[in-house]
């Protein structure tokens, strides 16, 4: 039972995860604007004759394409081990829903166990090793035999439909958050930035404050922030971060 | 009476004779050695800077005098003298004229080098030097005003090697800029094609990518 609800979040947290794929180009990454900046600044370094800041530009420029042709790379895999996880998943749900837990425990062990790997290598953001696990997962799952017939006409029993369990624990920090009425301590920045899913330091306030600027009724008093604004949560750290902040997950804490 | 007509003229000769005797000789005209020391300086001068062809009729003259001064030296020293004078004035003359136009050359050839280093931005590329060859161009510009054409050839000929090698310092570090600019531009492609690859090969396997 225990592990029904846990393929079935996974299922259902795969779900939402593919529909938090970012909506944007591979392209239009931090890394790449970055260097298109960077070359703007060498243009104009090089045209008032600084020759020396033109090439030193251009050269932090490269090292940010770099690191852009790495996160297009790193996206690759992630999606690719995201696709193939979530065929897993669902596979594996099926398979459980025909009764092959019981009639072919043995494969359907062996696969949820695969699936097991490729969602702990998929964490660990070792995507290739993701999606071997999947597919060996998948390849296992398709060697388990329909349900045997049985000669006594049992009555038609409705299969029991598993209640959908919405996931308890996300595997990503949150993206945004949404300024909340607390008592006795109202949101404000410090403490949002306190909290283990954003940075779990307050003196990282700062950070909010300037990725949310525009949003404020003053630009310049990060201390006016009211209930109901949605406050971004800028990557610090390099850390992913995707979707709202849900109450009612459970996230890991942010450490650098 | 036709006696003493011989006495008489005799008399009149002895006593001219003694006349002319006692005149007083005039005085020896001197060695003008100034003279000579002076053109000679001034002809190694104008030789020095090559200032002959560009003053020719004067120099031409002005060589002319000094040869007849040095031949009437020690002979004829007044007429030594008076050539030796005109020889002088000759060359102070080539000088005025010939440097001029000399400085004016070489004043050009370091504004031409000043003006490669000015194309290359070397004010900005190599502040430290450009300004230094600067100074130099500039005592040199002070130095031509003033009609010393030592020092305003030295800062000049020295202001158009400093440029010189300004230029060619702001040269190197312009194509370097330029070698790096490229690869950028061609790194910013070569990301954008591997981007647009890989966001295909997502939207052609149905998982996330753009739109979605």
């Amino acid at each position: 039972m225990r592990r029904s609800i846990i393929f079935i979040a996974a299922v259902a947290l795969l779900a939402l995860a593919a529909a938090a794929l970012p909506a944007q180009s591979l392209l239009d990454n931090e890394y790449y604007q970055k260097a298109q900046a960077l070359k703007a600044q060498s243009d104009a370094a090089f045209a008032a004759g600084d020759y020396d800041t033109a090439t030193a530009l251009a050269e932090e420029a490269k090292a940010e394409l770099t690191k852009s042709d790495a996160y297009v790379e790193d996206m690759l895999g992630r999606y690719r081990a995201n696709g193939w996880l979530q065929q897993a998943a669902e596979r594996l749900a099926e398979a459980k829903g025909a009764g092959a837990n019981e009639y072919a425990k043995d494969l359907y062990d062996e696969a949820a166990a695969d699936i097991d790997l490729a969602w702990s290598s998929y964490n660990g953001e070792r995507y290739l090793d993701s999606i071997d696990f999947a597919k060996r997962a998948l390849a296992t799952l398709d060697t388990i035999p329909g349900k045997p017939q049985v000669a006594v006409v049992e009555p038609v029993v409705e299969p029991v439909v598993e209640p959908v369990t919405m996931p308890t624990e996300s595997l990503t920090l949150p993206a945004t958050y949404t300024v909340q009425l607390r008592q006795p301590l109202r949101d404000c920045l410090w403490r949002i930035a306190g909290f283990p899913f954003v940075y779990n330091n307050p003196w990282q306030w700062k950070a909010l404050w300037e990725a949310n600027r525009d949003i404020l009724i003053d630009p310049d008093n990060p201390d006016l922030i009211e209930v109901g604004q949605v406050l971004s949560i800028p990557s610090i750290a390099g850390e992913w971060r995707e979707g709202d902040y849900d109450p009612a997950m459970s996230y890991p804490t942010f450490s650098k | 009476m036709r006696k003493a007509l011989p006495i008489v003229l005799a008399m009149t000769a002895f006593l001219l004779a003694v006349s002319c005797a006692s005149t007083p000789p005039e005085p020896p005209v001197p060695l003008p050695e100034a003279e000579l020391a002076q053109a000679k300086q001034l002809k190694e001068k104008a030789d020095l800077y090559q200032l002959g062809p560009l003053a020719q009729a004067e120099y031409t003259a002005a060589e002319a005098d000094l040869k007849a001064g040095e031949a009437a030296y020690g002979e004829d020293n007044a007429v030594a003298k008076a050539s030796l004078d005109k020889a002088i004035a000759g060359y102070q003359a080539v000088i005025s004229k010939g440097g001029a136009l000399y400085l004016g050359t070489i004043g050009d050839r370091s504004a031409t080098a000043k003006k490669s280093a000015d194309d290359l931005k070397a004010s900005v590329a190599v502040k430290d030097d450009y300004t230094k060859a600067l100074a130099v161009y500039d005592r040199a510009l002070a130095a031509k005003t003033a009609g010393d054409l030592a020092a305003a050839t030295k800062d000049f000929e020295e202001a158009r090697t400093l440029f010189e090698a300004v230029a060619k310092v702001a040269a190197e570090k312009r194509d370097k800029a330029l070698a790096a600019g490229a690869e950028v531009d061609q790194a910013l492609e070569d990301s954008a094609a591997k981007a647009a690859e890989a966001q295909a090969a997502l939207e052609a396997e149905g998982l996330g990518g753009e739109g979605e």
